[in-house]
């Protein structure tokens, strides 16, 4: 029966995904080498994508225990930031995972050398103390807190010019910003001529807290709405409902971000 | 008296007299503006309201006032025109700031070819399904080849190994076991269990978006050469699958593939309009020494309700009955007797059944030539079966039972088989 268990060994061996040119177990390199100064002690990995769209899974299912598994399992955990503008929250191509130490980071990224999304390799580099993604998601938190405020607050805000504070602690500002993103969307296209009050009362269905415009221009005709909801579910519930649609008296699709994930 | 000093004093200032109405009868007098004599009476009296000094006062007195008023009016008009004027340009310039700030700060970011940034090689296109057949089909031979490596002891001896493949299966390796072959039964053993644990695995088509082979440059020979295949083959139907099992060179392989292929036909069947049925000759024949494979390929044959065989058999055009060659048939027929004779195992239940579709649905393929290879054999399902019955004249089946009495091979076969019961 020597056989069988060397069929059972070589499975579970499989069903870890260690599998040669996938990963590999025995000649972790040590990649001392490449650790400059300042990235020593980095606990954030940044990724570069046009991708808006990808989810803490998609990371998640790059280390590849997880692909020939069929059970889900804990791989490294880590909190996942999109960068988003500071004034008017769109995606800007980049995105953050926070890993809760040094090693974690060094690990997951060993883990992924050879992974892909959307069949490309992925490319992680550290980050570094103080990098611009650091101060742009703090100030965006800032803003986005105000804007969920009131209008009002957020246009004071974003006049106000804020100096750079040397340590930025970007997992506190992430459990801060979590219940805020839940419950805050961006409209695209709405008419330019739609007044806030036009804009609770048409979808009083969903329940929104307030909304104002961000941005609008007259030559194109594109406006950007910023609404806040009272509860995360509204906020799903209406974008699941109406992103992409093309209701009868609006001249353009609606689309429809939401702040969250 | 009053009367007579109010007439004077109107008089001097205004002279004309009131006496009997402010016209009266028409007195030609020369020396006005107006001579003739139908105005005269009318020019004199102009003449004398402005003659006296009050009345000019009066004229000239509002004259004056009028022009005044003109004069104020006008400068003020203008004034606020001027003032209007300044708003409006400065209106106008502080909008345009207000323009270029937005512009400067729109949410939409315009990409420019010098900072796009795009991966240099991008993959070919995949289904879903091809996606996954390479997957698993990878992942099957990869396991296989490693529990070869662990059982079979002699080989890192006799040819050069890769260093990393050596220490993975040195750490996978129990040192109580020395052998030097894989037996047949140990590769249907891990094709059961490699399935079972992996079923799960290969459902989930999104998987396979994230599945890329892996860089196979530390990988033994024959799977070096086995993944180059795999990575340059489509694998989008049958024919695809066919040719990479023509490529797979080793025996053992073409064993797992043949297992493969019939419990994942659906990921190589996706267009059903290309049935391989010389492929389905050549599994036949490669699995005769395979008892359970090949039963299970012939049942594909004898099965009308099998949504596998699509991808073997092909459909006559005209009544969408799916059909096989006379030597497909022969084949499965073939393959049992062997099985009888060889093996010692019956299958009388599916050789009757094969007798009796060569005697009742043979017809005479598309084709003129009086050959034995166009005679066909339809398949019908429950629901043709009355369909082919209407189709079904006596003389055509006569014809084409001439045309199967002339195939050497199907006498030879029925002969056999009649043999069976006589003693010998």
């Amino acid at each position: 029966m020597a056989s069988k268990d060397a069929l059972k060994r070589v499975l579970s061996h499989l069903k870890e995904g260690k599998i040669l040119g996938i990963a590999n177990s025995w000649n972790e390199k040590s990649s001392a080498s490449i650790w400059r100064p300042d990235v020593i002690k980095s606990t954030a990995l940044k990724y570069r994508s046009y991708n808006p769209s990808l989810t803490r899974d998609d990371f998640k299912n790059l280390e590849p225990n997880v692909l020939f598994n069929s059970k889900p399992i804990n791989g490294t955990d880590f909190e996942l930031i999109k960068c988003r503008d500071p004034k008017f929250f769109q995606f800007k191509d980049q995105y953050v995972l926070l890993f809760e130490n040094h090693d974690s980071m060094v690990k997951y990224m060993q883990n992924t050398s050879s992974s892909r999304i959307n069949h490309v390799r992925v490319k992680f580099t550290p980050l570094r103390m103080g990098d611009m993604i650091g101060i742009n998601y703090m100030n965006y938190v800032h803003n986005l807190l105000a804007a969920y405020d009131s209008s009002e607050t957020y246009f004071d805000m974003i006049k106000r010019k804020r100096e750079p504070i040397g340590d930025i602690d970007l997992q506190d500002l992430t459990q801060i910003a979590q219940p805020f993103e839940e419950k805050s969307a961006l409209i695209w296209d709405l008419p330019l001529e739609t007044k806030p009050i036009h804009v609770m009362d048409r979808f009083w269905f969903y329940d929104i807290k307030h909304c104002f415009k961000l941005y609008w221009d007259h030559t194109t005709g594109r406006t950007l709405y910023y609404v806040a909801f009272n509860e995360a579910q509204d906020c799903t519930k209406f974008r699941r409902n109406l992103h992409g649609c093309k209701l009868d008296d609006l001249p353009r699709k609606l689309l429809i971000h939401q702040l969250k994930g | 008296m009053h009367k007579n000093h109010f007439r004077t004093v109107w008089r001097r200032w205004y002279n004309t007299s009131i006496r009997s109405g402010f016209f009266p009868n028409a007195r030609s007098h020369a020396g006005g503006l107006l001579l003739n004599s139908r105005h005269n009476s009318v020019a004199k009296t102009l003449w004398k309201y402005f003659n006296a000094p009050g009345n000019l006062m009066f004229v000239t007195c509002n004259l004056v006032t009028f022009a005044g008023f003109v004069t104020i009016n006008s400068m003020t008009t203008s004034n606020r025109e001027r003032l209007t004027e300044a708003k409006l340009l400065a209106a106008e310039s502080s909008l345009e700031v207000e323009v270029r700030s937005e512009e400067q700060e729109s949410p939409l970011t315009e990409y420019t070819t010098s900072n796009f940034w795009c991966p240099a090689k991008s993959p070919p296109l995949a289904t879903y399904d091809s996606q996954m057949a390479k997957m698993s089909l990878f992942h099957m031979l990869y396991a296989f080849y490693l529990y070869r490596s662990v059982l079979i002891a002699e080989e890192d001896r006799k040819v050069r190994l890769p260093e990393d493949w050596k220490q993975e299966v040195g750490y996978l390796r129990d040192n109580n076991t020395t052998r030097t072959s894989c037996t047949h039964k140990e590769m249907d053993n891990f094709y059961n269990e490699w399935k079972q644990e992996f079923l799960q695995v290969f459902a989930d088509l999104n998987k396979s978006q994230r599945f890329n082979l892996p860089t196979w440059k530390d990988y033994p020979k024959p799977l070096k050469i086995i993944c180059e295949k795999l990575y340059h083959n489509d694998m989008e139907n049958i024919h695809d699958f066919a040719d990479f099992y023509d490529q797979t060179p080793s025996l053992g392989f073409k064993r797992l593939l043949r297992r493969w292929l019939l419990d994942y036909t659906h990921l190589v069947s996706a267009t059903p309009s290309t049935a391989n049925e010389k492929f389905y000759r050549q599994l036949l024949y490669d699995s005769q020494g395979d008892e359970v494979i090949f039963n299970n390929f012939a049942s594909l044959l004898l099965n009308p309700t099998d949504n596998r065989r699509t991808c073997f058999l092909p459909k006559q055009d005209l009544y969408q009955i799916q059909s096989a060659s006379i030597d497909t048939v022969l084949l499965v027929l073939q393959g049992y007797v062997h099985q009888r004779e060889k093996m010692g195992k019956n299958h009388n239940g599916p050789i009757i059944r094969l007798l009796s579709m060569l005697k009742k649905d043979c017809v005479v393929g598309p084709g003129d030539q009086p050959k034995s290879k166009c005679v066909r054999i339809m398949l019908p399902t429950d629901d043709q079966r009355d369909l082919l019955e209407m189709i079904m004249t006596p003389q055509k089946r006569k014809k084409s039972l001439a045309l199967v009495s002339h195939h050497s091979e199907a006498i030879k076969l029925l002969d056999s088989i009649s043999r069976w019961n006589r003693p010998t």
